[in-house]
């Protein structure tokens, strides 16, 4: 069985896979967390703490933008969304998780697909 | 009072933040403090086990505070920079245009610099650190790291800005007393200007003291 992955472990990739996860569609900071655990199968439970100040910081930033939205009968919730800038890094944020992710695989457990970048 | 009560009290007495980002911050922990009470009921647990079990998951309050305010810190900075750097021309340029002399801003800004020959001293320092906190703060954002360098750069470009709006609105004052200068709609628009951006800034300068008390 896979433990939950510390907070620390995943610092430096949190932005990418909040990114990821909002490219479905806009969510809630709750359902963003939700989101996190049921598509890591668990491995990836954060400390929610961790997660509400992570989308802000996101939105400080012009990669997502939130707004307060209120369906009838529910509670009132900030509601986060995609940003064309988040779009963009996301888009290079995946490129260089597959040459980083391909490359530890070709050390680790010799998986010979990798070719590294030329240098020039 | 409740746990869910309790735990919001002390996020937001713990939130060093102007009040709108406190009251934003609050309602959003709230909401999803009931979503995390409802994923409790829904797995079996009486009321009282899902707010202690929610609150848990959310951690220690003033730690969440800390998170959020290491996660605002650098954009706040990074916009009094920018306020800063957007607002000195246009205010630079109604001051010439209203206590200036001469027929070209050449002149005009001889006259202003030879009234006030500390001036340039000030705009020195304030100047560059408008424009470090607005280079700092994006680096911050970007990289997730300390946003100290930017919220010192902030306070010290406020700190010179509230300087040099004073300097300029008391000596156009004294100059309109002495009979230095004349009344004119100019005056009229760099003291509005001023005036407007002191208490801006100074608005700033109380929002980040708040951050640097803080540790920020």
């Amino acid at each position: 069985m896979l433990l939950p992955m510390r907070a620390e472990a995943l610092k430096g990739h949190l932005d990418g896979l909040l990114l990821a996860l909002l490219e479905a569609g806009p969510a809630h900071g709750y359902a963003v967390i939700e989101a996190l655990r049921s598509a890591s199968g668990g491995t990836f439970d954060l400390p929610t703490g961790t997660v509400y100040p992570a989308l802000r910081r996101l939105e400080e930033d012009g990669l997502v933008k939130s707004a307060w939205h209120e369906p009838a009968g529910e509670r009132r919730r900030r509601v986060y969304e995609l940003t064309a800038k988040g779009r963009k890094t996301l888009a290079a944020q995946r490129d260089a998780w597959h040459q980083f992710s391909t490359a530890v695989s070709a050390v680790m457990v010799g998986d010979r697909a990798w070719t590294p970048l030329p240098t020039t | 009072m409740d746990t869910v009560a309790d735990y919001l009290s002390r996020l937001d007495a713990a939130l060093p933040l102007p009040v709108g980002q406190r009251h934003r911050i609050v309602a959003e922990v709230s909401d999803g403090l009931h979503c995390a009470i409802e994923r409790g009921a829904r797995s079996g647990m009486d009321v009282g086990q899902a707010e202690r079990a929610a609150v848990a998951e959310f951690g220690d309050p003033v730690r969440l505070a800390a998170q959020f305010t290491q996660a605002l810190a650098p954009g706040m900075a990074r916009r009094v920079g920018l306020a800063l750097v957007v607002t000195g021309p246009m205010v630079g340029l109604a001051w010439l245009a209203g206590i200036g002399h001469g027929v070209d801003w050449t002149s005009r800004l001889s006259s202003v610099l030879s009234a006030l020959p500390y001036f340039p001293v000030i705009l020195a320092v304030t100047v560059p650190a408008a424009i470090v906190a607005v280079l700092r703060g994006s680096v911050s954002l970007r990289r997730n790291i300390s946003s100290r360098g930017a919220t010192l750069a902030a306070r010290l470009a406020c700190s010179g800005c509230l300087l040099a709006d004073t300097v300029l609105i008391a000596s156009a004052a004294g100059g309109l007393q002495s009979g230095r200068f004349t009344a004119s709609a100019w005056i009229t628009l760099a003291f509005g200007l001023s005036a407007l951006r002191w208490v801006g800034a100074a608005n700033a300068t109380w929002r980040l003291a708040r951050l640097r008390v803080a540790g920020y």
